[in-house]
């Protein structure tokens, strides 16, 4: 272990991760915290890092108060519905109250905006998206970051959080190593913003062979935003909510921008409506659910789905049409090749124009995120303003955990957030992080040496693995006492994919499949203690897949705990096919015994803090 | 095999251009600008800029709020009595 040098750095913020929601804190941070030491430390280079690092084509979540297109009202009844119900309604109105003066930040900044010609406001590509050339977003908001940190780490994986041991359940920093250098990173700190994105790569996706490595969110985002705070003891909420997206086949090129600026539409083989036919289907899963505008995301899947396996694919998205006008398939195009270039040499390298060829959907394994459409992350407390009682603990987006905080991807219950909602998020809690620490709550810190060295033996411990166990390789890569981290994450896929609702089933599971999935993963877990790693790469890569695994345990449990199918299209419970609002509209929090590793469930009541005002209506 | 997408990325311009070449050889075109600004001059350096007034940070204000909302009001928010528990919407 002495080979692995150790720096120590104390700071007043720490900033775990450094996207979209990481370098709002980081930026926001220094405002409120003038004389504070404010570091960022990020896993890749915070100019081309998370979910924004090839840049995107559209902003999706801008009011537009100044003009009345919006009211933050609005956005809670728009994300309720589309989530079926279950919102921290809180969390999303005080986002969307603020979310206006970040975007005005990065128009002041030089991101450039598309302007609607007529009015001069911004392009509308729907309700609620405004449209950017946004290849260059993430670097735009990293140089933001980097004028108000201290400073910025770089290549650092952070692994663990530290603990106080002088007060329980009080923070006190993280530990991580460099990846090119191998060096151990102790981050002493009396706050630490947790922004490390969602979850990938934790079901098997439907891009395997020599499409291995793409997905549809960023491949890099490994679940470290809840495994960080699960292994500490956090509470999570709303776990089980993963999402599946409607996406261009293969390239999981995003569909946005074509339903709602082009307003392409989809259809099955036969060039029917295909939504129509499951109608009554959905209507006796859900009841009037069905009825709300804009229809909830999960049944429109739902419909897809079903369409699917009745034999009507391949389901297409109808181009053909709108890419006659030369300005909308110029639109087509470039909201790939500043997104998501992939779907652009996908379509290719198989002479898919969409101008005369109608481009096949598919729809995807599922993600567990807190940003995009849907709600998975800790458990937060809300601002004092806005927040009931159970919601509200001291500090906004505080975790259960004194003075750990977090945003984006990381904070359960306010989803639709996106771009421009996580960066704002990351404000509130850099905020509120300051004001912790102005009001003395992080005085008299104390983390051991001991507890730091505990964690560099652990980290550095699959390096060891490999040293001895590629003794006894008996082909290839082939040993019987490790198992690498490729080998983890594709058994760590299968199981989440047969057990916990993927492809392989349809998204199928019931209480036996989600009971069986756990013993298989408590196996996983205990098999890699015996992860294996050749480098400081293979190091990421068997950390990535601890948290992963970490994360993966928390969803499982609250696929388990939720009787009902809440959400058909992400998942469904094949015991308890129908939505159950008598019992179960409620938010389901979760907490990990960090000693014994076992998780216990709650509970806890959804406050709707707006009304219902634009009632639903027959879609 | 035989297809490509090329890009290339000019800050000085301010541009990022894409050539995509099919398999069958068509070709497309794109150019799009990536900052409005020479870039970085326009991001403020906040340890530089005014200091907050007392007292505010126990509001629910943000960094240059709420004038950055362009709405020339207060930061909105929602009464309490009004709040709801449990299905009704
Ligand atoms: C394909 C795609 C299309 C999208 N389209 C849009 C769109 O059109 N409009 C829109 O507004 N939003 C869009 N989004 C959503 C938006 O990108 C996310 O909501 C947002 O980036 C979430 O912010 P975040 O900070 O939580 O996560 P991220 O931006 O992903 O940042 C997380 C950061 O943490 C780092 N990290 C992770 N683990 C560690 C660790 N252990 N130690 C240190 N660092 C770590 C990562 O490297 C990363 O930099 C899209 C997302 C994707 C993937």
């Amino acid at each position: 272990m002495a080979k692995h040098k150790t720096h120590f750095e104390d700071c007043d913020v720490l900033v775990v991760g450094g996207g979209m929601a990481g370098t709002g804190a980081t930026f926001e941070a220094r405002h409120w915290g003038r004389d504070l030491k404010i570091i960022c430390v990020e896993k890749a280079n915070i100019d081309r890092s998370g979910a924004v690092a090839q840049g995107l084509y559209a902003i999706n979540c801008y009011m537009g108060m100044q003009w009345d297109e919006n009211q933050p009202e609005d956005h809670v009844r728009y994300a309720r519905n589309d989530l079926m119900g279950m919102v921290r309604e809180d969390l999303g109105y005080d986002m969307a109250r603020h979310v206006d003066s970040t975007v005005h930040m990065f128009d002041e900044w030089g991101l450039p905006m598309m302007k609607n010609e007529k009015t001069g406001r911004y392009l509308r590509e729907g309700k609620w998206q405004i449209m950017i050339h946004g290849e260059s977003y993430k670097p735009i908001v990293a140089e933001a970051a980097k004028k108000s940190a201290d400073k910025i780490y770089n290549r650092i994986m952070i692994t663990h959080l530290l603990m106080d041991e002088a007060k329980e359940n009080r923070v006190g920093g993280a530990v991580g190593f460099n990846m090119r250098t191998g060096d151990f990173h102790v981050f002493r700190a009396k706050t630490v913003i947790v922004a490390a994105g969602g979850a990938s790569h934790i079901f098997k996706p439907r891009a395997v062979g020599e499409g291995m490595g793409r997905t549809w969110y960023a491949p890099w985002s490994n679940g470290s935003a809840y495994a960080l705070p699960i292994a500490a003891g956090a509470k999570m909420t709303q776990m089980e909510n993963r999402i599946v997206l409607c996406r261009f086949k293969d390239g999981y090129g995003p569909v946005g921008a074509y339903f709602l600026h082009l307003k392409t539409y989809t259809q099955n083989a036969n060039g029917e409506n295909y939504e129509k036919k499951w109608y009554d289907h959905t209507k006796e899963l859900v009841g009037e659910y069905i009825d709300h505008h804009p229809t909830p995301t999960c049944l429109r899947n739902h419909a897809f789905i079903q369409e699917t396996m009745a034999g009507g694919g391949p389901i297409q998205m109808v181009t053909t049409e709108a890419f006659q006008d030369p300005h909308l398939e110029t639109v087509g195009w470039e909201n790939f090749l500043g997104m998501t270039v992939g779907q652009a040499v996908v379509w290719a390298s198989q002479n898919i124009d969409p101008k005369y060829t109608n481009p096949e959907l598919t729809t995807s394994e599922p993600y567990v995120m807190g940003s995009h459409a849907t709600c998975s992350g800790a458990w937060v407390s809300g601002p004092e303003d806005l927040s009931p009682p159970e919601y509200f603990w001291g500090y906004n987006r505080m975790l259960t955990i004194d003075g750990l905080f977090g945003a984006g991807d990381t904070v359960g219950g306010s989803a639709h957030k996106f771009s421009s909602g996580s960066f704002t998020e990351g404000r509130l809690a850099a905020k509120a992080a300051v004001k912790y620490i102005e009001d003395q709550k992080a005085e008299g810190i104390n983390v051991t040496d001991k507890q730091c060295e505990d964690f560099k033996a652990k980290v550095y411990k699959p390096l060891d693995t490999y040293t001895v166990a590629q003794n006894e390789i008996t082909g290839g890569t082939v040993s019987p006492s490790y198992i690498s981290p490729i080998q983890g994450l594709q058994r760590l896929q299968r199981i989440m994919d047969e057990y916990v609702g993927g492809i392989a089933t349809n998204y199928m599971t019931n209480e036996n499949m989600l009971k069986r999935g756990l013993e298989l993963l408590t196996w996983l877990e205990e098999d890699l203690e015996k992860v294996g790693a050749e480098d400081y790469h293979q190091l990421m890569r068997a950390w990535e897949l601890k948290h992963r695994a970490l994360t993966s345990q928390c969803v499982t449990e609250h696929t388990l705990y939720r009787e009902e199918t809440r959400w058909p299209g992400y998942y469904y419970r094949g015991d308890h096919m129908k939505l159950d609002d008598d019992n179960w509209h409620c938010l389901t929090v979760s907490r990990r015994d960090p000693k014994t590793g076992k998780f216990t469930m709650e509970k806890v009541p959804v406050y709707h803090i707006v009304d219902e005002n634009e009632k639903k209506k027959a879609s | 095999m035989g297809h490509s997408v090329r890009v290339r990325r000019e800050e000085e311009k301010g541009t990022i251009s894409w050539k995509i070449k099919f398999r069958n050889g068509t070709v497309k075109d794109f150019v799009s600008p990536i900052t409005t600004k020479p870039w970085g001059k326009f991001i403020p350096k906040l340890s530089e800029g005014d200091k907050p007034n007392q007292g505010e940070i126990n509001s629910q204000r943000l960094y240059k709020e709420p004038e950055g909302l362009n709405t020339n009001e207060e930061l909105p928010s929602v009464p309490k009595e009004s709040f709801k528990k449990g299905v009704y919407y």
